[in-house]
């Protein structure tokens, strides 16, 4: 009896140390705007065409067909957020999504970023690059200026639910 | 086929060495005059162990053994906007499988002309199912083991890659989603294995050598991206062409000493055809896999295998999941004669840190799996057995 209790203990702290990893701060997906090169032939931009250009299956926007490149988070509240919202997929997902094409010599991994001030900095000196931040920072002039644009993403409702 | 013969320690020196960064390597070569302005470079290194309590159902796991292992390095850097070169070096060892000795695991030319068409030409890796070209990757699952009923290992190095030109694409259907297509041809290709230059070790089987020549290979893939988000639907058509001769090999048993009965067998065609229907559903963090796989010989139905699976991603560091899978043997016209194979897993993975993963698996095999098991280390194939694993990746 003690040792099936002590089991049950065991089990239920794994899941509580599993569960408390996955609490962080919560990002509402309004609360990303998508930041791009001035090169890149967009004024607006939807749902679709977020999900179509960061699962690769777009690779050129606009008429004149600009080549883009994605940038990305490597982790963290803004990256799970977009991931899970705009992309369908959990970061893990993501992730391997990505790491499938790598490793079956189908594509190059996207550029990957530590915080949003590097992702901004490569944006704005690589043409045709895309990536995404908080709205909060699209606001601070310290980490971006007039060398990039900032788009919010057109989403219907039900998108989101 | 290229094998280079480098020590598993040096290997070990450079992926473990370059991954203790946890970060992708970008190596810029445009200042030494190189067309490329830069190569991404990622790898692996894997290192498992084994141990089933009665058949070796898949290599020498009834003893146990650390002989279940993979690295790799590739490399990929643009031409051009639309041209990309990408190659990878790799190795494994799976029992007498493989040997550590280094091939060229893909290594091609790809020339996306449009989203809708694109051109590869080289070496590449052959769809068949889901989950075939990116098999010898480990940390891009859960499970240690993809379904043998589907990916056999034993049959790895000859279903995995090809020397030819594949197209590809990806046409949007609007509100119908999007469909992915790859069509290719070209010649088998067989990394090292213990039987020579065979890419599937017969020497399981009891063959003491084996001889392929002109092995033809053409596939078809299919993959459906559904309007519902997350659900794909695939197909898969592969089809192999090839001249086989077996040498002492086991035909069978004396009835009364119980001793092999060893033959030499007249060189003969080797055609075969797959069908794989795929189906997986990717709901947050709950992913539903179903695949079933008919197999053709000579265009007469041989077998059928199929697995239905499911995985849970806890959070960002554990993921867990299960699957059945079941091989049957036909009559040729769509009738079971025989359950060979069936058998229930369960698997869970922890990632460590961003680039160092571990995962184990428990295997509930029963059946007489004359069709797969090797027959040469299960002479009285059959039964009962459970196999566990456990293995660890370092990535970057």
């Amino acid at each position: 009896m003690k040792k099936s209790l002590l089991v049950l203990l065991a089990i239920a702290s794994c899941l509580i140390y599993f569960q408390s990893i996955a609490l962080a701060e919560e990002v509402k997906p309004e609360q990303i705007v998508i930041v791009c090169h001035k090169s890149v032939p967009l004024t607006t931009i939807d749902k679709t065409t977020v999900e179509e250009i960061f699962l690769g299956r777009t690779t050129s926007v606009g008429e004149k067909k600009v080549k883009v490149n994605i940038a990305t988070l490597k982790q963290g509240a803004v990256h799970e957020s977009f991931v899970r919202n705009y992309v369908n997929k959990t970061a893990n997902q993501f992730k391997n999504f990505w790491k499938k094409l790598v490793f079956s010599g189908k594509a190059k991994m996207p550029k990957a970023f530590n915080t949003e001030k590097e992702l901004v900095e490569h944006v704005a000196k690589t043409e045709g690059s895309i990536g995404y931040i908080h709205i909060r920072t699209s606001k601070d002039k310290f980490v971006v200026n007039d060398s990039v644009k900032v788009l919010c993403i057109n989403v219907k409702k039900k998108d989101i639910e | 086929m290229i094998n280079i013969n480098i020590k598993l320690t040096y290997v070990l020196f450079l992926v473990l060495t370059v991954s203790a960064t946890g970060l992708a390597v970008e190596l810029d070569l445009k200042e030494i005059g190189f067309p490329i302005e830069t190569v991404d470079m990622h790898g692996f290194f894997s290192q498992g162990y084994i141990k089933s309590s009665d058949n070796d159902v898949i290599v020498g796991s009834k003893n146990g053994t650390f002989d279940l292992r993979e690295f790799g390095v590739n490399f990929a850097g643009n031409v051009t906007e639309d041209i990309m070169l990408a190659a990878q070096l790799m190795g494994y060892t799976l029992d007498e499988q493989g040997d550590d000795k280094i091939g060229l695991h893909y290594g091609l030319i790809d020339w996306r002309i449009d989203d809708a068409i694109g051109i590869r030409a080289g070496r590449y890796r052959v769809a068949t199912g889901l989950y075939n070209e990116t098999r010898d990757v480990d940390m891009l699952r859960t499970s240690v083991f993809l379904p043998q009923t589907i990916y056999p290992e034993i049959y790895r190095d000859y279903f995995s890659a090809c020397d030819g030109v594949s197209l590809y694409g990806t046409l949007n259907l609007s509100d119908l989603g999007y469909l992915q297509y790859q069509i290719g041809t070209g010649n088998v290709v067989a990394i090292e294995s213990s039987s020579g230059d065979v890419g599937y070790n017969l020497s399981y089987f009891g063959v003491t050598d084996i001889e392929v020549d002109n092995a033809k290979s053409s596939n078809l893939q299919l993959l459906w991206e559904t309007p519902l988000d997350g659900l794909r639907a695939g197909y898969t058509w592969r089809r192999i062409d090839a001249e086989m001769t077996l040498y002492d090999y086991i035909d069978g048993y004396d009835p009364l000493t119980g001793d092999p009965v060893r033959v030499d067998a007249p060189e003969s065609q080797d055609n075969r055809a797959n069908h794989v229907y795929s189906l997986e559903y990717m709901v947050d963090q709950l992913t539903l896999m179903y695949e079933y796989n008919l197999q053709r010989k000579d265009s007469i139905e041989q077998s059928t295998g199929w697995y239905i699976g499911a995985n849970y991603e806890f959070n960002d560091k554990f993921s867990a999941g299960c699957y059945y899978t079941e091989l049957d043997i036909t009559d040729g016209n769509t009738n079971i004669i025989e359950t060979d194979i069936h058998s229930y897993s369960i698997f869970a993975k922890y990632n460590i840190t961003y680039s160092w993963l571990i995962k184990a698996q428990i295997d509930f095999n029963d059946g007489d799996g004359t069709s797969q098991w090797p027959a040469k280390k299960n002479p009285q194939n059959g039964g009962d057995s459970t196999m566990f694993s456990i293995k660890t990746t370092w990535a970057f």
